[in-house]
């Protein structure tokens, strides 16, 4: 183990190298702040013009692409509202009321911070689980997996304090939404309206989440017809809103290591990544909170949804390194440059080449370093958008999604589908309903449904295996505790009022 | 554009016919690689060690795959000719899945390519026959499905092809191509580094794979159809 870090410890501090890696973060940094690109599609581009780097150097770049992506997205989601991957969703609902208030600088700051932070844990239990990454590859099954969705919807359906009912009502239209198109488990083809191309994939993940957050967000812009934050109220500017920021990440250190370990723990979760767990662990937040500014600008709710995405990266490399299971698309599209440059995959890369998987924890680590790093040096001058005036402002947003929504797959109707959930998106927060739980009912329903039906397959038909696995146990116990806390702090509010 | 993953394009079109949305056969097929003879491997702590022992278990074996996968066409095929009872275990996104899917307990046996499963023995894996005529280098210790009495050969052969009507230049620019590359020590080289074996078939070869996958598939239409309809 220790021959395969003094090997990547070398090369990480060849000039090359350390070349690449800031080269790949800034192109995972501005991946990530475009919507409809992400770091699969960074990734999947610069593959070819690793052809000619040696296969350290290439595994580096590649890798701080990877890392670096996730809080590029967080700087439209708090900017303009509009999340630039499907990881910072959740990142919108704290980020933008707080640049709104004025605080930009302060909530990109407190991104930044939260995501090196939450980036470091995850590596960090990836280092620390190393001996033992072929146990904690297999941890998650189809039942884990289904109970860990569970305890994430029923989380947000009690998130959304005293508007219960809306609350899941919402969260059924997100998990409809969710199950239109291809069931991945039966092959069957459903709610696709007779169609036999659009729908068949279901609903486009990126145009649908910029359609809620970001063209809802510029029709009401549109509409006010003033700067999303108004200069005279911009209360932290300069490098006193970028320290403050620093500072406030360190003001919750529960919060950050509970949403950190949810990313993890999604992480190691097969086919479920930052998308899940930065609103899992910010609907955990928004549940236990005693902020009242939760879903208005919360630094608390913030600090969880950032920490939770970027710590997730370094669950996600257990069972790609340990097993070759991409932990998520980007993963995928890692092991297929390990194969590009000679390196086998699966066990074998842990029994014959430890050097590489150093090379790729290294990476991710300088990766989510860098961007980080780079992100609070450059907070200040970002949180200047907020103030540029709504003529400027909401055109440039709307050309910015329709734009994402099309180059994500080259398909007009992803266009419309980004329109339509803008007007629906608009609706929706105009009639006081919260988009939090919509967009957790999209991104979780399809998981659970194919866990529950892979689960079912397994046992035959009995629920029973959903609670004979020690995992999946845990966290139905989890389940339980959630809505007794909930049932109980409803009680206790209720006999104080009367 | 071209594609590579022929068993598959092949076999959706013989279980699904017109609805499956093309006609493999007007496709222009350049040449192939991955020559891989599929395999029958079980978990660790399971009884089987051979054929016989799957059909004397007195219960479906459930296998665990991608579910509507290659895999999945060579279970059933596997099955019906060797009389043993099958569940399909559906929904692994990939055979590294699916293989630790069998590793976890969620089912007793997996079948995918040699190369691929060679992978995994160290973890525990127990191959017990392999689809081939004859028993293969890496695995001399494995018998073949045909020693055990059931002649079968079922390859996984990544085969190139363009969509129809590619201009017969264009086709005949990337055979030779693709010929050179197969002859160029440095990519032989990489893709050994890689733990593969780089094989080449010519397209007179090819079309011969083809050919016979697509009477394979047409064989065993009925059967797939049903495996399909049950996971549904």
């Amino acid at each position: 183990m220790f021959d395969g870090i003094s090997v990547a410890a070398s090369a990480l501090l060849q000039p090359s190298a350390l070349a690449f890696i800031i080269l790949g973060s800034i192109i995972g940094l501005v991946a990530g702040v475009l919507p409809g690109l992400g770091n699969v599609q960074a990734m999947a581009m610069a593959l070819p013009f690793t052809f000619g780097m040696d296969r350290v150097t290439a595994i580096y770049f590649l890798s701080a692409i990877c890392a670096s992506a996730t809080y590029g997205g967080s700087v439209p989601a708090i900017l303009i509202n509009v999340p630039g991957t499907p990881a910072s969703a959740a990142t919108t609902i704290e980020g933008y009321p707080m640049a709104k208030r004025g605080e930009a600088n302060r909530a990109l700051a407190i991104s930044a911070t939260a995501s090196l932070m939450g980036g470091l844990v995850g590596i960090g239990v990836l280092v620390v689980t190393l001996p033992f990454l072929k146990w904690a590859a297999l941890l998650f099954g189809p039942p884990e997996t289904f109970m860990l969705v569970l305890l994430g919807l029923v989380t947000i359906a009690y998130a959304i304090q005293g508007n219960i009912i809306r609350g899941l009502a919402i969260s059924g239209i997100g998990i409809l939404l969710s199950l239109i198109g291809y069931a991945s488990v039966t092959g069957v083809y459903r709610f696709s309206l007779g169609s036999k191309n659009y729908l068949w994939d279901g609903i486009e993940q990126v145009a649908f989440l910029t359609g809620v957050f970001g063209l809802s967000e510029a029709i009401q812009l549109g509409m006010k017809g003033r700067v999303a934050a108004h200069a005279e109220v911009v209360t932290l500017g300069g490098f006193r809103g970028t320290l403050q920021g620093i500072v406030d990440t360190f003001r919750y250190p529960l919060t950050f290591i509970r949403s950190s370990v949810v990313g993890v723990v999604v992480g190691i979760a097969p086919g479920v990544g930052g998308s899940v767990s930065n609103v899992v662990a910010y609907a955990m937040t928004a549940q236990i909170s005693k902020d009242p500014l939760i879903g208005k600008g919360s630094v608390e709710g913030l600090v969880a949804a950032e920490s939770a995405n970027n710590a997730t990266y370094g669950g996600d490399a257990i069972p790609t390194l340990a097993f070759g299971i991409p932990g998520s698309v980007a993963m995928a599209v890692l092991l297929g440059g390990l194969n590009l440059h000679g390196v086998p995959v699966g066990p074998w890369l842990m029994r014959e080449h430890m050097e590489i998987v150093w090379v790729v924890v290294f990476g991710l680590l300088a990766g989510t370093a860098v961007s980080c790093v780079g992100g609070l040096v450059l907070a200040r001058w970002l949180a200047r958008i907020t103030l540029v005036p709504t003529d400027l402002l909401v055109p440039a947003i709307v050309v910015l999604i329709l734009t994402g929504a099309y180059a994500i797959r080259q398909n007009f109707w992803d266009v419309v589908v980004a329109v339509l959930s803008g007007i629906f998106g608009y609706f929706l927060t105009r009639n006081g309903f919260s988009l939090l739980p919509l967009i957790i009912g999209f991104l979780l329903g399809a998981v659970a449904e194919q866990a529950f039906i892979q689960s079912l397959h397994i046992s035959e038909g009995s629920l029973a295996i959903f609670f004979t696995h020690p995992v999946s146990l845990l966290l139905f116990l989890g389940v339980v505790a959630t809505v007794l806390y909930s049932v109980f702090q409803r009680l206790v509010a209720k006999g104080v009022a009367q | 554009m071209g594609a590579t993953y022929t068993a598959g394009a092949v076999g959706n079109q013989a279980v699904f016919g017109a609805d499956a949305g093309y006609d493999f056969a007007k496709f222009v097929i350049l040449t192939s690689t991955y020559h891989n003879p599929y395999t029958i491997a079980v978990a660790p702590r399971t009884p089987y060690k051979s054929v016989a022992d799957l059909k004397k278990a007195g219960k479906p074996i459930p296998f665990c795959n991608e579910g509507g996968s290659v895999s999945l066409s060579y279970i059933v095929v596997a099955a019906k000719e060797m009389g043993f009872p099958y569940r399909l275990i559906p929904g692994y996104p990939g055979a590294p899945a699916a293989t630790a899917g069998m590793l976890r307990g969620d089912c007793e046996a997996v079948s995918y390519g040699l190369e691929f499963t060679n992978r995994y023995l160290k973890e525990g894996v127990r191959p017990i026959a392999v689809h081939a005529a004859e028993r293969h280098e890496l695995w001399p210790n494995v018998p073949t499905s045909k020693e055990q009495g059931y002649p079968l050969e079922l390859m996984l052969d990544m085969v190139f092809y363009l969509p129809p009507g590619s201009s017969p230049e264009l086709a005949d620019l990337l055979r030779d191509a693709l010929t050179k590359l197969y002859q160029n020590k440095e990519f032989l080289d990489a893709i050994r580094a890689a733990k593969f074996n780089p094989t080449f078939a010519d397209t007179k070869q090819t079309q011969r794979f083809v050919s016979e996958l697509t009477k394979l598939y047409s064989k065993y239409a009925a059967e797939l159809r049903e495996a399909e309809a049950k996971i549904k």
